[in-house]
């Protein structure tokens, strides 16, 4: 596991205090809320179904919940729970009473980015091997898809009584966004296996935000919002909170991934240049580069290398036509979209000053 | 590719009227899903930036369609299930769409859960990625259908609705249990299981095919939760009974491997004949691969050498057993005996096909 004072130490002193105040409750609600094992009571629970005969509950555990587990034991930021935290006590909820929630949350976010590794045919995951390394792809993937149900049970079982009309509309709301990450997905994978070089800057955000702005911070926001009973007019702007921070994270992580700033990004650097992801970058490029600088980009993308002077190359033409100045000065602007959008809330300044660190932590400073 | 055998089974018990209508919602379902303008009002909502319609068109409907050739049997049986639940209500249908692209997506999922491209040492990455991109299509066939739900269009109240979309996941979790336990099995060939666990396990992997729709169709009629938990005990009994015909019928050599062709699932193998081969103690040795694949064609070759007349006859008891369970347990719950009798014609029938 990384060392998580390397992980934080980006952060500003008063979101790093309240993260020390609420990691507690966060491990504890991860802990508790994704099971080891399997046992009749979890299965009928999260199936459904009575069981007639015994079950085979080791492989089960051992096909479905272990791949997940494996990733919530290396740590990571755990922005997500920490960002329940900190809107739960901005509308007057003690975090404490909702560890679950702060758990189901991680484990959402913990279950999907295994299908980003095999998608990416990633190495190292938080220092550890990827779960396709592991598990193999099927393996990996049909515990990524049906880990990522389970988490949700929280929800669909309604373990926190909610109101059926509030339950009905997380509900219907995680089923949206299951959609919105859906044709994401496919925009993204499409522009990548089929080497699409005619992505505008528009289209990669849209592709984007449908694909990661629920897991990464729309869905917190709202999710704590709903439960703690913020008020109506505030989640909408918390949505688009989501948005634009999460537009700023992923252009902060798409120049992380050529440029890592320390030894704690934990990740081969340059895979989407391995990959052929059509990144911000890679699209500024396409867009700006000469004639030759582009016909020897698309060669590399197109080529799917894995060479380090192949990838050194790609670098020296995003540093040469400004593509790291143009995504950091787009995440900046993102930054400040969010900051305005803070502004609206109807909470005290010492939690709006939290959620503008928090913009800042990760669009700016983070290092992983 | 045991779905083959659902298909034929679900094609006994089809209503030539309820093919009309599915075809037909099918139809317009597949042009509202190319239609940019339908997609934002009532998917996707209004874009920020913009849409990648072109994307759409190739990197999903051009994949997905050879696995939509036709409709299958679950909206069949939801159909029949909610006119024997007296609950007819035309907004009710639209639930076809979300049944029948599940299953499109359950075929496309397990293509490529068990597709040897990702075992092979040297892997192409092209054609991982392009299976990645199959995969992904799929996905999104499984999670579109919801927006009908969202959208209220079935007009249902909140309640029916909450238990909707818990039975919409507890299928999900259910079908991917049982294919993330079979694909451990095979990784390990089989060793240590059990008749018991493989016998739930089929069940937990068929809980899409049968018992998906008829209790969706218990919800909508507003059935209550404890009529429901009985209903889902009984379908376990059928799929059992449905799962034993086909690996009878698949050592008899009574399934037609044609059929796969029209699907492009060619590569899956048929159901597993593990019943027989669990019963009469057999190992498979350690040069079979252990791939759905090798351990298809190992296992079927060593149950075909070992098996006798009366295993046969053994196996198509216990496939009567199952299903007079089923039978008892419908009726016994004085639960919509029209849907048994349909039922039951269409088991009857696959036994004289």
């Amino acid at each position: 596991m990384r060392n998580p004072n390397k992980v934080f130490e980006a952060m500003e002193s008063s979101l790093r205090c309240f993260h020390d105040e609420n990691i507690d409750g966060i491990l504890n609600g991860i802990h508790t809320y994704w099971p080891e094992s399997f046992d009749q009571t979890f299965f009928e629970e999260v199936a459904g179904i009575p069981a007639l005969f015994d079950q085979d509950y080791d492989t089960m555990s051992k096909a479905i919940l272990l791949p997940t587990q494996e990733y919530l034991d290396r740590g990571g930021k755990r922005l997500r729970p920490l960002l329940v935290a900190l809107i739960l006590e901005a509308y007057g909820e003690d975090p404490k009473d909702h560890e679950r929630l702060m758990g189901a949350i991680e484990c959402m976010e913990d279950s999907s980015i295994m299908m980003d590794d095999y998608i990416d045919g990633s190495e190292l995951r938080r220092d550890g091997p990827c779960a396709h390394k592991v598990h193999g792809y099927a393996g990996a993937n049909i515990a990524a898809c049906t880990g990522f149900a389970i988490a949700e049970y929280l929800f669909f079982n309604n373990k926190m009584n909610l109101e059926k009309e509030l339950l009905l509309r997380l509900l219907n709301a995680l089923s949206w966004e299951t959609i919105q990450m859906g044709i994401g997905q496919i925009e993204e994978l499409y522009w990548t296996e089929s080497d699409i070089n005619r992505v505008t800057v528009d289209q990669y955000l849209q592709e984007t935000v449908s694909r990661c702005a629920f897991l990464t911070f729309r869905g917190p926001l709202r999710y704590a919002a709903l439960i703690a009973g913020a008020p109506e007019e505030d989640i909408p702007v918390l949505e688009e909170i989501g948005v634009t921070m999460l537009v700023g994270y992923h252009l902060r992580g798409d120049n992380l991934d050529m440029s890592p700033d320390s030894a704690v990004w934990g990740k081969v650097s340059g895979e989407d240049i391995t990959t052929g992801r059509r990144t911000l970058l890679i699209n500024h490029l396409l867009q700006n580069a000469d004639d030759a600088d582009r016909t020897k980009l698309i060669a590399i993308i197109e080529s799917r290398t894995a060479s380090d002077a192949q990838k050194q190359e790609v670098f020296d033409m995003v540093v040469k036509y400004g593509g790291f100045q143009h995504s950091h000065e787009l995440a900046q602007h993102y930054n400040e979209l969010t900051k305005r959008e803070i502004k609206k809330l109807h909470i005290t300044d010492a939690y709006k000053q939290l959620l503008e660190q928090m913009s800042d932590f990760s669009t700016v400073t983070r290092k992983v | 590719m045991l779905d083959i055998l659902l298909e034929h089974f679900n094609d006994r018990v089809c209503v030539a009227a309820d093919s009309d209508k599915i075809r037909e919602r099918l139809k317009q379902e597949r042009v509202r899903l190319m239609d940019p303008e339908y997609l934002q009002r009532e998917v996707f909502g209004k874009p920020q930036w913009a849409w990648d319609f072109e994307s759409l068109d190739e990197g999903f409907m051009a994949m997905v369609a050879p696995f939509m050739a036709r409709e299958c049997g679950t909206s069949h049986l939801y159909l029949q299930a909610l006119a024997a639940f007296g609950s007819s209500r035309p907004e009710y249908e639209n639930l076809i769409v979300l049944l029948e692209y599940s299953h499109y997506a359950s075929l496309i999922e397990d293509y490529y859960n068990f597709n040897d491209t990702f075992v092979e040492p040297e892997k192409d990455p092209r054609r991982c990625a392009r299976l990645t991109q199959l995969k992904f299509a799929g996905q999104y066939l499984t999670v579109y259908g919801r927006y009908l739900l969202i959208r209220n269009t079935l007009k249902a109240d909140t309640e029916t609705m909450t238990r909707l979309h818990r039975w919409i996941k507890n299928t999900y979790i259910t079908w991917g249990i049982g294919g993330g336990v079979l694909n451990q099995w095979c990784a390990a060939r089989f060793s240590g299981v059990s008749e018991d666990n493989y016998r739930q396990n089929a069940i937990n992997g068929l809980c899409l095919h049968f018992l998906a729709p008829i209790v969706m169709a218990a919800i909508m009629a507003g059935k209550s939760e404890e009529t429901v938990q009985q209903l889902k005990e009984a379908l376990s009994w059928l799929s059992l009974s449905v799962k034993l015909r086909s690996e009878r019928r698949w050592l008899t050599g009574k399934i037609d491997l044609d059929v796969g062709a029209h699907h492009e699932n060619a590569l899956l193998p048929p159901t597993l004949p593990a019943t027989l081969f669990l019963q009469k103690g057999l190992a498979l040795s350690e040069d079979t691969p252990p791939t759905l694949i090798g351990v298809h064609t190992a296992m079927t070759q060593q149950v075909k050498d070992a098996m006798t007349d009366a295993d046969l006859e053994s196996l198509e008891k216990m496939e009567r057993q199952y299903f007079e369970t089923f039978a008892k347990q419908m009726q016994k719950m004085g639960c919509a005996p029209e849907l048994t009798q349909r039922l039951a014609d269409g088991l009857e029938q696959e036994v004289s096909s």
